[in-house]
C-alpha cells in the first residue's frame, strides 16, 4: 500500500551500535606518581583501570581496547603485546576465541571471564616488564612523559583497526586504495568508532607542543575525540587535545574515587554521548608553547611563513628555526607597538607638519622583516 | 543489543522477579545478560551507578541526559525494571531515585573483578584429554548437526532427493522440538515447514539457535528440569573458550541431561556419552555475542584476517538492479533456501545464479515467507562488495519485492491491545506519550481518545502506579 | 477506568474495509469489535486467519487481475 514510498527501505537492521575502540594512553612518568602515592597509588589506579577496561569491554560485542604507557623515556605497548615478527599484531575480539602464539599462557580461572582475564594478563606483565627495564638514568635523565609519542602509537593503531573493519577486507593486497575508500565512506558508514583516553598525571609538556598539537589535528581530522582524565598536575596542552576534539575533560576533585569517574564520565562512547550531556573543559587555555624553548607563551613572535612561534627575537643568524626562511625579529621588538605610532602621526597631523608624509606612505606594519 | 539476543530478551522480560532474583546470583549469567541483552544505553546507566556509593537520584539522571535524549532513557529505564535490574524508590519527599539490585551489582561487580569463588565462568578439565579434539573439528561438526537440523526442515519443501537420508540423523527429540515450536508439523507421514519454521530458516544462525534453545526452555518445566538452571547453563556456555575442555563433574543433574540434548544441537561436543569432559562448539561460545557463529567454515587462519567477520563466507549474495541474483557458494543448504524464493537457472562449482521474478516471490508468500523475511536474508548475506552501499540491495528490487507482495496481502495485521475509554484528555496524553516513548504505539487517535500498543505490560504497570499514586 | 481490548489492528485501505464490512455483516458481525477509522479497524484475534482467507476469495471473485505476460530471458 503507501507503505512502499522509499522511507522505509531501510530494512529493519538496528544491528545497535558499531564497535568501539577505546585506546588509553597511561601516563606512567614515576616522578608524578610519587607525588600521587599518598592519595592514589599506582597500583590502585591500575586496578580501577583494569575494571573500566573490563566494563568497556562488556559493553559492547565488538569491543575492543588498546592501552599504551607513555612512560618516562619511551611509550610502549600494554595491550595488545606487539608482535616482534609481524608488525600489525590484532587484539582479540572480545567473543572470538583464538590463542595468539607465543604469547603467555593465561592460567585457567573458573571465576573470571576469559577475554578479561586475557587483557588483565598481558597488561601486567608488559608493565612490569617495562617498570624493571627503567634504569636509573632514564629517570634521572628527564622529569616528564612522552606522551606525544604515546598518542601517535593510539593513532596509528586507530587508523589500522579502522581499515580492518571496513566491509571490503583489501587491507592486505592493496592498502592505498582501502584507505581510499574508508575517507570517502566516512560518513555513510561507521565501522568502528574509536576514541582516547588519556589518564594524565604529569604536568608540563610544552617541551612536546608539536608533536602533540600534530597528533590532535589528526585526531580532529578523524573524528577521534580524545578524553582526558587529569589526576595531577595541570596542562594547557591536553585541555586544548579535549577541546578541540570534542572530548571529555575531567579533572576529580578526589582521586580516590577514580573509578567512579571512570565509570560514570568515561565508558560511554560516541553512540551514548549522542544522548548524554558530557563534561567538558569549562575554561580553555589556548595558549600556544613556544617552538624554541618549549614554554607556554601569552605573547609571541610568529614567523609570517610557516607561523611558528618564538618567546624571543633574538633568533640565531635571523633565521627561522622551522623553516629557515629569513626572519628577523628585532624590528618587532624594538619598534614600539603599532598604536603609538598612529598617535605620533595624529599629533603631527594636527601640528599641519607635511614632513611625516613620505614616511607615512610606508606600510605600518612595523613587524615585517626589514634589512637594517 | 542485535536482532538475533532480542528474542531472548523478550523471554527474559515475561519472567517472573523471583526467576530473575535467582539468575541474578551467578555471575556469568549476569554477564552475559548485561553483554547482549540490555540496550546500549541501559548498559551507560548499569556501570555509571554500579560503583555509586547512594542511589542515583530521578532528578541527577534526568540532569545527566540530553533532552532529546527523553526517550532512549525512558526506554532503557523501562528495560532495566521490567528484567528489575533497577529498582525505583521514593524517600519522605516523594523524591524518585534509582537503585541497582543489589544481588545483580554484587555479581555484575564480581564478573567485571574476576572475585569470588563462584566458579560460573566453566571449570576447565584438569587432566589433559588424550583424545583432544580441535577446533576445526568442532567447527565441523557443530555446521553438520546444525546444517542437518536445518535440511530436514526445508528438505521436503524444495524437494531435495536425499532430504529422507538426511532426516535420519536427526535425533528424535529434536525433531520433537521443533514441531513443539511449531516450525514443522507432520501431515501424511511428511514433514512440512510451517510460517514460524521459514521465519526460523531465514534468520542468522545465532538467531536460530536462540529461537531453538527458547522452544526449548519453554519446554524446560514440562522435563522437570528448573529453568533457572537452564539459563545459566545456557549463558556460562557463552563464556566458555572454544577448544577448551571443560569438566562436567561440577554440573548439576539438570545440566547434565541438558549436555545430551545440546550435543544433539551441535551447541556442545561429548567424545561419548559418559565422557567427563564436553567442548563448547562455536555455536555456543558465540551465542552470548553477535559475530556470525557458523559461517565461518574457513580455517582459524583466515577468521584472524578479518578478525571481525568471520571469513568471506558471512556474505556471498549480489543482487543486481535487473534482479539477476548471484550467490558465491557450494552449500546444498543456502541454496535450497535461496530457492525457496528464487528462481534459480545455472550452477557452477562455487556459484549459483537466477533471478527474482513475480513468479517465485508470489509462491515464496503463498508459501508464509513475508518480503521483510526475504529481504532480510539478501541484506544479511550481500557480498561485502554489496555492503559497499547504503542501502546494501539496490533500492528498486528491494520496493518491487514488497510490491509483489502487496499484491497478494492487501492488509496488515498487529495482534495487540486498543487503550480506551480515558477518563480525561490530561490522562489520555500522559498514557500515549509513555506509550511512545516505549516504542509500542501502533496507531492512535486524538479525537476518539483511542490508542492501539502492540505490548500492554509495561503500560498496564504504569497505569497501576498512576492509580497508586494518585490513591 | 481506562480499558484495555485484546484484538488485531487490520491497516487497509477504504476499498478494502468496505468489503471486510461486508464479510463481517454476512457472518452476524463475528469478526469486527471496533471500527476505529477509514483505514483501521480491530478484529478479534482469534477470527483474523479466517477474515483474511474470506476476503482472499472475494477478492479472486470481484477483482479479474490483467493475465500477467511475465517474459523471461
Amino acid at each position: 500500500m503507501n507503505g512502499i514510498d522509499g522511507t522505509d527501505r531501510q530494512v529493519k537492521t538496528d544491528e545497535g551500535p558499531p564497535p568501539s575502540l577505546l585506546a588509553v594512553v597511561l601516563d606512567t612518568n614515576p616522578h608524578a606518581w610519587a607525588h600521587l602515592s599518598s592519595t592514589l597509588p599506582l597500583s590502585s589506579c591500575i586496578a580501577a583501570l583494569l575494571i573500566f577496561i573490563n566494563a568497556h569491554l562488556a559493553s559492547g560485542n565488538g569491543n575492543e581496547v588498546a592501552v599504551i604507557a607513555s612512560h618516562s623515556h619511551r611509550a610502549e605497548w600494554l595491550y595488545p603485546t606487539p608482535h616482534t615478527t609481524s608488525p600489525s599484531h590484532r587484539s582479540k575480539l572480545n567473543g572470538s576465541t583464538s590463542s595468539p602464539n607465543g604469547t603467555i599462557k593465561i592460567p585457567e580461572n573458573p571465576n573470571k571471564y576469559r577475554p578479561f582475564a586475557t587483557v588483565e594478563q598481558s597488561l601486567l606483565q608488559n608493565f612490569s616488564a617495562l617498570l624493571s627495564s627503567t634504569k636509573e638514568a632514564h629517570l634521572a635523565a628527564t622529569p616528564t612523559t612522552l606522551i606525544g609519542g604515546a598518542l601517535s602509537l593510539a593513532l596509528s593503531y586507530i587508523a589500522k583497526s579502522v581499515l580492518r573493519h571496513s566491509p571490503v577486507d583489501t587491507g592486505i593486497e592493496n592498502p592505498l586504495s582501502a584507505l581510499a575508500d574508508s575517507e570517502s565512506s566516512h560518513t555513510a558508514r561507521v565501522p568502528l568508532t574509536s576514541r582516547i583516553l588519556i589518564v594524565s598525571v604529569s604536568g608540563d609538556l610544552a617541551n612536546q607542543y608539536i608533536p602533540v598539537m600534530n597528533s590532535i589535528f589528526a585526531a580532529q581530522r578523524k573524528r577521534i575525540p580524545i578524553d582526558i582524565l587529569k589526576l595531577a598536575g595541570d596542562t594547557v596542552l591536553l585541555q586544548q587535545a579535549s577541546d578541540a576534539t570534542g572530548g571529555v575533560y575531567m579533572k576529580p576533585e578526589q582521586p580516590e574515587g577514580l573509578l567512579q569517574y571512570l565509570m560514570m564520565g568515561f565508558l560511554p562512547d560516541a553512540t551514548a554521548r549522542r544522548s548524554l550531556v558530557m563534561p567538558s573543559a569549562g575554561g580553555v587555555d589556548f595558549r600556544a608553547a613556544c617552538f624554541c624553548h618549549r614554554k607556554v607563551v601569552d605573547i609571541g613572535f610568529v614567523c609570517s611563513v610557516c607561523l611558528s612561534i618564538f618567546c624571543e627575537p633574538n633568533l640565531p643568524d635571523n633565521l627561522c628555526l622551522t623553516c629557515g626562511s629569513y626572519l628577523s625579529l628585532r624590528a618587532a621588538q624594538t619598534a614600539t607597538p603599532a598604536l603609538i605610532p598612529r598617535k605620533k602621526k595624529k599629533k603631527k597631523r594636527a601640528g599641519g607638519g607635511d614632513s611625516a608624509t613620505p614616511g607615512g606612505s610606508t606600510p605600518a606594519g612595523s613587524s615585517t622583516p626589514m634589512h637594517l | 543489543m542485535s536482532a538475533s539476543s532480542s528474542q531472548a530478551l523478550e523471554y527474559l522480560e515475561l519472567l517472573p522477579r523471583q526467576t530473575h532474583t535467582k539468575l541474578y546470583e551467578q555471575p556469568s549469567t549476569v554477564l552475559a545478560i548485561f553483554r547482549c541483552m540490555l540496550p546500549h544505553l541501559a548498559k551507560t546507566i548499569v556501570m555509571a551507578m554500579l560503583y555509586m556509593p547512594t542511589p542515583f537520584a530521578a532528578s541527577d539522571l534526568d540532569a545527566w541526559f540530553r533532552p532529546d535524549g527523553k526517550r532512549e532513557r525512558e526506554k532503557a529505564l523501562a528495560v532495566l525494571e521490567q528484567l528489575h535490574i533497577v529498582v525505583p524508590q521514593q524517600d519522605a519527599h516523594r523524591r524518585t531515585s534509582y537503585e541497582l539490585y543489589p544481588g545483580f551489582a554484587r555479581s555484575l561487580r564480581q564478573a567485571l573483578e574476576g572475585s569470588g569463588t563462584h566458579r560460573s565462568f566453566g571449570v576447565p578439565s584438569s587432566t589433559p584429554d588424550p583424545k583432544r579434539v580441535t577446533v576445526a573439528f568442532l567447527d565441523e561438526y557443530a555446521r553438520n548437526q546444525w546444517e542437518n537440523i536445518l535440511f530436514y526442515m526445508v528438505g521436503s519443501t524444495v524437494g531435495l532427493a536425499n532430504a529422507g537420508a538426511l532426516a535420519q540423523d536427526v535425533n528424535e527429540g529434536t525433531k520433537a522440538l521443533l514441531r513443539a515450536g511449531d516450525f514443522v508439523k507432520l501431515a501424511h507421514g511428511r514433514v512440512s515447514i510451517t510460517r514460524a519454521g521459514f521465519t526460523f530458516v531465514l534468520q542468522e544462525t545465532n538467531a536460530q539457535v536462540w529461537s531453538l534453545l527458547i522452544v526449548y526452555l519453554k519446554h524446560a518445566p514440562q522435563l522437570s528440569m528448573s529453568e533457572t538452571d537452564v539459563l545459566s547453563f545456557l549463558f556460562m556456555l557463552g563464556s566458555l573458550e572454544l577448544g577448551q575442555d571443560y569438566t562436567t563433574s561440577t554440573l548439576s543433574a539438570t545440566q547434565l541431561q541438558m549436555l545430551e540434548d545440546l550435543s544433539a544441537f551441535g551447541i556442545v561436543y561429548r567424545s561419548s556419552k559418559d565422557a567427563l569432559t564436553f567442548y563448547p562448539t562455536r555455536l555456543a561460545v558465540t551465542l552470548t555475542s553477535d559475530s556470525g557463529a557458523l559461517s565461518s567454515s574457513e580455517p582459524l587462519a583466515k577468521s584472524l584476517v578479518s578478525s571481525n567477520r568471520d571469513g568471506s563466507a558471512q556474505g556471498f549474495i549480489i543482487v543486481e538492479t535487473n534482479y539477476r541474483l548471484y550467490a558465491y557458494t557450494s552449500s546444498l543448504l543456502q541454496i535450497a533456501v535461496l530457492s525457496l524464493f528464487t528462481k534459480l537457472t545455472t550452477r557452477f562449482p562455487n556459484l549459483v545464479s537466477g533471478k527474482l521474478t513475480k513468479e517465485s516471490i508470489t509462491r515464496a508468500v503463498k508459501l508464509g515467507i513475508s518480503s521483510a523475511q526475504i529481504l532480510s536474508y539478501l541484506t544479511s548475506h550481500a557480498h561485502p562488495q554489496m555492503q559497499k552501499t547504503q542501502p546494501f540491495l539496490p533500492p528498486t528490487v528491494m520496493d518491487q519485492i514488497r510490491l509483489w507482495e502487496y499484491e497478494g496481502e492487501r492488509v496488515e495485521t498487529t495482534n495487540g491491545f486498543l487503550m480506551k475509554e480515558f477518563s480525561s484528555e490530561s490522562e489520555y496524553r500522559d498514557v500515549l506519550s509513555y506509550a511512545e516513548s516505549l516504542g509500542v504505539l501502533v496507531w492512535k487517535s486524538d479525537a476518539k481518545r483511542l490508542f492501539f500498543v502492540d505490548r500492554v505490560e509495561q503500560i498496564s504497570l504504569y497505569l497501576q502506579k498512576k492509580k497508586n499514586r494518585s490513591g | 477506568m481506562v480499558k484495555a481490548t485484546r484484538g488485531t489492528l487490520v491497516k487497509c485501505d477504504a476499498s478494502i474495509k468496505a468489503m471486510l464490512l461486508d464479510i463481517d455483516s454476512k457472518h452476524r458481525n463475528d469478526f469486527i469489535i471496533e471500527e476505529l477509522d477509514e483505514e483501521h479497524v480491530l478484529v478479534k484475534e482469534t477470527k483474523i486467519a479466517e477474515l483474511k482467507q474470506r476476503l482472499q476469495s472475494m477478492m479472486k471473485e470481484r477483482l479479474k487481475e490483467p493475465e500477467s505476460s511475465e517474459s523471461e530471458s
